[in-house]
């Protein structure tokens, strides 16, 4: 049974935000208004978050892409009252759209605060339903929702080795922001297979997770180089 | 590297905590899932190119029941291999966007009328050809005038020989690079931008150059930077970004060098300075490549001064560093990295070239790529071969067209203005409004926004309302298609045949062929199609020169060629190509087909052609100058300048004095025609206005509908947490000095405009520099664009490069104030 | 206050007409709501009589997630000279003429977040047509209302099968 990760290298990372679209057009996100945005309610299952330091002129920014860190001790399914978040056999976290009552303590107990809350009823301006995806569901006003690892990417990829007579290999299954980054700065694979890449990179002495001590074990990894004075 | 949790939510500002429970109250029974949308349809990939920008990736559109659902790079592409940036992404939002003009549209009423109504394919077709037929009768062609924004390709091609054909010299194209191609042009003969080889460069010194944001082919330059931090084994590059602002590409290098505005060339020649005295140039490239380096003779026995001398007598470093704000040991380390780290290159864009000085900062900074041998070297600067698409069948001009074709351009200056211009198209309003050389009669606009983009637009506005006839190709109804008399939409480059070179900053010449993903959206056509059905139209003249009966059928006569060239590969699988590739490294071609028709089949099939090798050492080939070499005095520009001497009747050194002394140079002999500092001048007195303005271009807002595309909306202003509008970054001790504080609306004012705008205090802002984004406050477009932001634009005046005939961007002083 | 009197007749009356009008207005809002109606009546049973076979109308369905529907390419194939002389041939020969698609209605739904697979379940997982479309292949006639497929159904089949029933296998 695979356990799915990630692993992003910061020191590639450009902070082009490609992996935010990506994600956008695939999984049906929709766009906020200025009021929403405002109100600090945009809707980015992936979003760059820029840390700057140091002190003028000696500057240096690194710019951390941040997905669901798809824990393996998540903080959001603990307190999830009605079993619409949980964790799966691959260690996926998963959002059941259906079963999700939006009282948001999940979102209010991700340290990462990476679940979002559908504040408003999507809407799109008729040509634009055109370029929906079809297979992704739009949620509702109501609803709490987060990067899902593009889980129906997976579904798909299973299904054309199955179709192929072969097992998945590295690489058929990668979530949207993988596919679209220029610099190849996001891996994503199976961490528990020791001969893959994302296993040897989370080995790595570049390797680090967010908030590590919070004992969260996110399988979202991200590779730097020293300290942030690198 | 440690992050804590509180610094973290710090950093994040609770922005995912806010919450009010008055907005929203969901019931539990409400629906979680909108109706109506599971559809799982018929699905397709359609490989094509991207046309966002100059880069020409290589796209695959996932279309399913017809509509597009989702673009992704193509792996067999070369450029992006598979990858894609946000802009190529976003396309689906240029392509569905609701604001996109849905069918040709007649203006009714005058000129500032802003009421249309729909008309008919054949009605609009009609109402052109009846135009282009008066002036071909009355024997005006030239009056005939075509922007295009977007000057490449096939439209390009298609264009020029319209125009050729028609018989008006007047086709003008965006001239932002201008002083880039005109400093290669004087030093090294080629009239191009260059390419650079970063994944072979051991140091790259980047003066202002956006190369991983808005640079012409940003996928291919920020995977060039990714191998060098972590993809190429051994020696690590080192990265230095000299800029007044900390941008994205100064964010992501290993130094950022705060620089004065304008006065990049200085550093450029203070690091020159350096290698020169230290002896750290490249003795043996100098001697073999290199012009007017040391002291020489000319055929008369005259002595001149070389580059050497006036560095050395002219640029000594505390000068340099008064001047430019970097301290000498900065500039006496950045030069030793420099001249010890090769290969390095030299690389700008046309941020550090937008002012007064432009030309010369260019010449400086490139002549440091002469210096330490990185011209035509692994890791240097290279120039791209172009791809190998067959020409056009000669055009056997009829009477009017000849005559039509010798006419002065509607751009043309004065005798002795912009002596290295090769056209200045930021002439084109005064020179209409002035009927000068004669009137226009009619103008075309394609992707082409000069109402948005020019300084001092007002030029624009009165220039238009004299033209009588004014047609647009756009697909939105920007601020400039608001004239047009008649509007053709095009169609976006997902519904097209066409071909994508790429981009000339790219070392090797990559064809990739673009079929429509999608039909049937919207009443639109391509203007590919417009034109060559416009030629059906003219007449047996015209139609004879355009035999191609639709768009697909001229991108089939292009790519005729490839085959005979006996060069490239067409993309293949990874294994096949990287054996090919091997062999063609090696100075081997290997047909791969055994006929053209094959070949063909196969390049459509596969999606493109490209050519891996680069041919290191044909001189003729990389020094197209008079000496054949890099030219560090450049024997074009003195030509030049005599040949307008010489106009005027009398070559006499004083005359040649007068002259310069019109150009607004300061330099005096043979300095002129080599790299050195020119003053920049800015407009507004430094007391009152104490900041200069930086204008940049975020990657998002790169194009001329990206501020209508919600999702740039959203990402453009991430660094500084903002969206949906302008901001202004401040400097924290300017801003404590000023009493603005984060978030305050300011007002920035030049003496040409004031706007109205929100404070972000910056750290990474100079403090005597205030930057704006470029793209949005636009005043016509579309929904989302439509009164937001500012146009920072509106400050400028108009303010031309006196040599190269550019608008300047950077010429302006500012003060600003809390509102 | 007036007291109404009826006699125990009108009341019948009365009740009759209430009770027709409540059906009428079910039947209506069904029409209008739930109910679906194919732009041609299209007959499965002729077709199937005629040796044609599921896949080749619904071409996807071993390849995609999609089964796909005939386009009027596929009806051409066939129908280019008019075979009969039913209402719904007419109105096929009318698209042909204007060469306008046809837009069919989906019939079979699953639950909106549901990601289902046609090649998933056809060829991955051997399983009949008539598993989940019932008799549709020898219908006379489209049926009137969607049907729509339940997640009973579904986990009934995963179960015995000892499929997946992980949420997030199908709930997308």
């Amino acid at each position: 049974m695979p356990r799915w990760g990630m692993v992003i290298d910061l020191d590639k990372c450009t902070g082009c935000q490609a992996c935010v679209i990506a994600c956008k057009a695939e999984n049906n996100i929709p766009f906020s208004s200025p009021k929403e945005a405002r109100l600090k309610r945009i809707i980015s299952w992936m979003s760059v978050l820029p840390v700057m330091e140091g002190e003028y002129p000696d500057l240096r920014e690194r710019f951390i892409p941040r997905p669901c860190m798809h824990c393996d001790n998540p903080p959001c399914v603990k307190v999830c009252p009605v079993g619409a978040t949980y964790k799966n056999r691959e260690g996926l976290v998963a959002q059941v759209y259906t079963q999700c009552i939006g009282c948001r303590y999940c979102t209010n107990n991700c340290p990462y605060t990476l679940k979002y809350f559908n504040w408003y009823t999507p809407e799109w301006p008729k040509e634009m339903e055109n370029y929906l995806n079809p297979d992704v569901p739009i949620r509702s006003k109501g609803v709490v929702e987060k990067c899902t690892f593009c889980h129906h990417r997976l579904q798909k990829a299973r299904e054309k080795a199955r179709a192929e007579n072969r097992r998945l290999k590295e690489g058929d299954y990668v979530p949207a922001c993988v596919q679209t980054c220029p610099t190849e700065a996001i891996y994503f694979g199976d961490l528990d297979d020791p001969h893959s890449l994302v296993a040897k990179l989370a080995r790595g002495p570049r390797a680090f997770r967010l908030l590590e001590e919070l004992g969260t074990e996110p399988k979202v990894y991200y590779l730097t180089e020293g300290e942030w004075h690198g | 590297m440690s992050l804590k949790r509180r610094d973290f939510l710090k950093i994040i500002g609770g922005s995912a905590l806010s919450f009010s429970l008055l907005d929203c109250s969901p019931s539990p029974y409400h629906s979680s899932i909108r109706k109506g949308q599971w559809s799982p349809g018929v699905e397709k990939w359609v490989q094509t190119v991207c046309q966002a920008c100059p880069g020409g990736c290589g796209i695959l559109v996932r279309v399913v029941d017809g509509k597009a659902v989702k673009i992704e790079g193509n792996p067999a592409h070369p450029v992006n291999r598979g990858r894609l940036c946000p802009v190529g992404q976003a396309g689906l939002q240029v392509l569905y966007n609701p604001d996109r003009i849905k069918g040709p549209m007649k203006k009714i009423g005058g000129r500032s009328s802003r009421e249309w109504r729909s008309i008919s394919w054949e009605e609009a077709m009609e109402t052109l050809v009846s135009k282009l037929k008066e002036l071909k009768n009355s024997g005006d062609t030239h009056k005939l005038v075509l922007l295009n924004g977007e000057k490449r390709g096939m439209m390009d091609e298609i264009f020029s020989r319209f125009m050729n054909v028609f018989g008006s010299p007047n086709y003008f194209g965006d001239d932002s690079n201008m002083s880039l191609i005109r400093a290669f042009y004087l030093t090294q003969g080629i009239d191009s931008l260059l390419a650079y080889d970063f994944e072979n460069s051991n140091y790259i010194l980047s003066f202002g150059s956006s190369f991983l944001s808005s640079w012409p082919s940003p996928v291919q330059s920020m995977r060039a930077y990714a191998f060098l931090r972590q993809g190429r084994s051994g020696k690590k590059a080192k990265i230095v970004q000299v800029e007044p602002r900390f941008s994205i590409t100064a964010s992501r290098a290993d130094r950022w060098i705060p620089v004065e505005p304008g006065t990049e060339g200085m550093l450029a020649l203070g690091i020159a300075y350096v290698i020169v005295k230290e002896r750290l140039y490249d003795r043996s490239f100098v001697e073999k490549f290199t012009f007017g380096f040391e002291d020489w003779k000319d055929k008369e026995g005259n002595t001149h001064s070389g580059f050497e001398s006036l560095i050395s007598n002219r640029y000594r470093l505390d000068l340099v560093s008064e001047t430019t704000g970097v301290s000498v040991s900065t500039i006496v380390s950045l030069a030793k990295e420099f001249a010890t780290n090769k290969p390095a290159v030299a690389i700008f864009d046309n941020n550090a070239t937008n002012y007064s000085n432009g030309l010369y900062n260019a010449l400086a900074i490139h002549s440091l790529n002469a210096l330490v041998g990185s011209i035509d070297v692994p890791g240097g600067v290279l120039v791209q071969r172009k791809v190998p698409l067959q020409d056009l069948p000669p055009v056997a001009v009829d009477e009017v067209t000849r005559k039509g074709l010798l006419q002065p351009g509607i751009d043309s200056s004065a005798n002795g203005r912009f002596p290295v211009a090769s056209s200045t198209p930021s002439l084109i309003p005064d020179n209409i409004l002035e009927g000068r050389p004669y009137p226009a009669n009619l103008l075309l606009m394609y992707k082409s926004n000069p109402i948005f983009s020019s300084p001092n637009s007002e030029r624009y506005r009165k220039a238009f309302e004299k033209i009588p006839f004014i047609v647009s190709f756009s697909s939105f109804m920007n601020e400039s298609t608001q004239y047009a008399d008649l509007i053709l939409p095009d169609k976006t480059y997902l519904e097209k045949w066409q071909y994508a070179e790429s981009s000339p900053v790219s070392k090797i010449p990559v064809l990739g062929i673009g079929k429509p993903a999608i039909e049937n959206l919207f009443n639109a056509k391509p203007t590919e199609d417009v034109i060559l059905d416009l030629a059906q139209r003219m007449g047996s003249y015209f139609a004879g020169h355009f035999p191609w009966e639709n768009s697909k059928d001229f991108l089939l006569y292009k790519i005729d060629n490839l085959f005979k060239a006996r060069k490239g590969i067409v993309f293949a699988d990874y294994f096949e190509e990287s054996q090919l590739r091997l062999l063609e490294e090696r100075g081997w071609w290997v047909p791969q087909f055994t006929s053209a028709r094959e070949f063909k089949d196969e390049l459509m099939r596969k999606g493109g052609w490209w050519d891996p090798a680069y041919d290191y050492g044909v001189r003729s080939f990389v020094f197209r100058s008079p000496s054949r070499r890099f030219e560090f005095y450049s024997q074009l520009f003195k030509e030049r300048i005599e040949k307008i001497a010489e106009h005027e009747g009398e070559s006499s050194e004083d005359r040649k004095e007068a002259i310069l002394q019109n150009l607004k140079i300061e330099a005096k002999g043979d300095d002129v025609f080599m790299p050195h500092y020119e003053e920049p001048r800015f407009k507004g007195d430094a007391k009152k206005y104490p900041l200069y303005l930086y204008i940049y271009q975020p990657l998002s807002l790169a194009e001329d509908h990206g501020s209508n595309q919600p999702w740039f909306q959203e990402i453009m202003g991430f660094h500084l947490n903002m969206t949906w509008d302008s901001w202004a970054e401040i400097n924290p001790d300017t801003a404590a000095e000023l009493g603005i504080s984060d978030n305050d609306l300011i007002w920035i004012e030049s003496d040409y405009g004031r706007l109205h705008v929100r404070a972000k205090i910056y750290h990474g802002a100079m403090p005597d520099v205030v930057s704006v984004p470029y793209g949005l406050g636009h005043t016509a477009l579309g929904r989302w664009a439509k009164n937001r932001g500012i146009n920072p634009i509106e400050l400028i005046p108009i303010d031309f490069d006196e040599l190269t005939g550019l608008a300047l961007k950077f010429s302006v002083r500012v003060k600003i104030y809390k509102a | 206050m007036v007291k109404i009197k009826i006699s125990r007749n009108q009341f019948l009356v009365l009740l009759g007409c209430t009770l027709v009008f409540v059906i009428v207005l079910i039947v209506v809002l069904r029409i209008v709501w739930g109910g679906v109606r194919q732009p041609i009546a299209f007959n499965h049973q002729i077709h199937a009589a005629n040796d044609l076979e599921c896949l080749d109308c619904h071409p996807y369905y071993e390849e995609q997630a999609s089964s796909g529907r005939p386009t009027l390419e596929t009806c051409i194939t066939c129908h280019e000279e008019p075979l009969g002389e039913s209402n719904a041939e007419r109105k096929l020969i009318e698209y042909i003429n204007s060469k306008e698609e046809i837009k069919w209605e989906r019939l079979y739904d699953v639950p909106e977040d549901v990601y289902f697979s046609h090649r998933r379940h056809v060829v991955l997982g051997n399983i009949e047509c008539s598993t989940c479309h019932g008799d549709i292949g020898e219908s006379p006639r489209p049926p009137s209302k969607p049907i729509k497929i339940k997640m009973k159904k579904c986990m009934k089949c995963h179960e015995e099968k000892e499929v997946d029933n992980d949420c997030i296998a199908c709930h997308i």
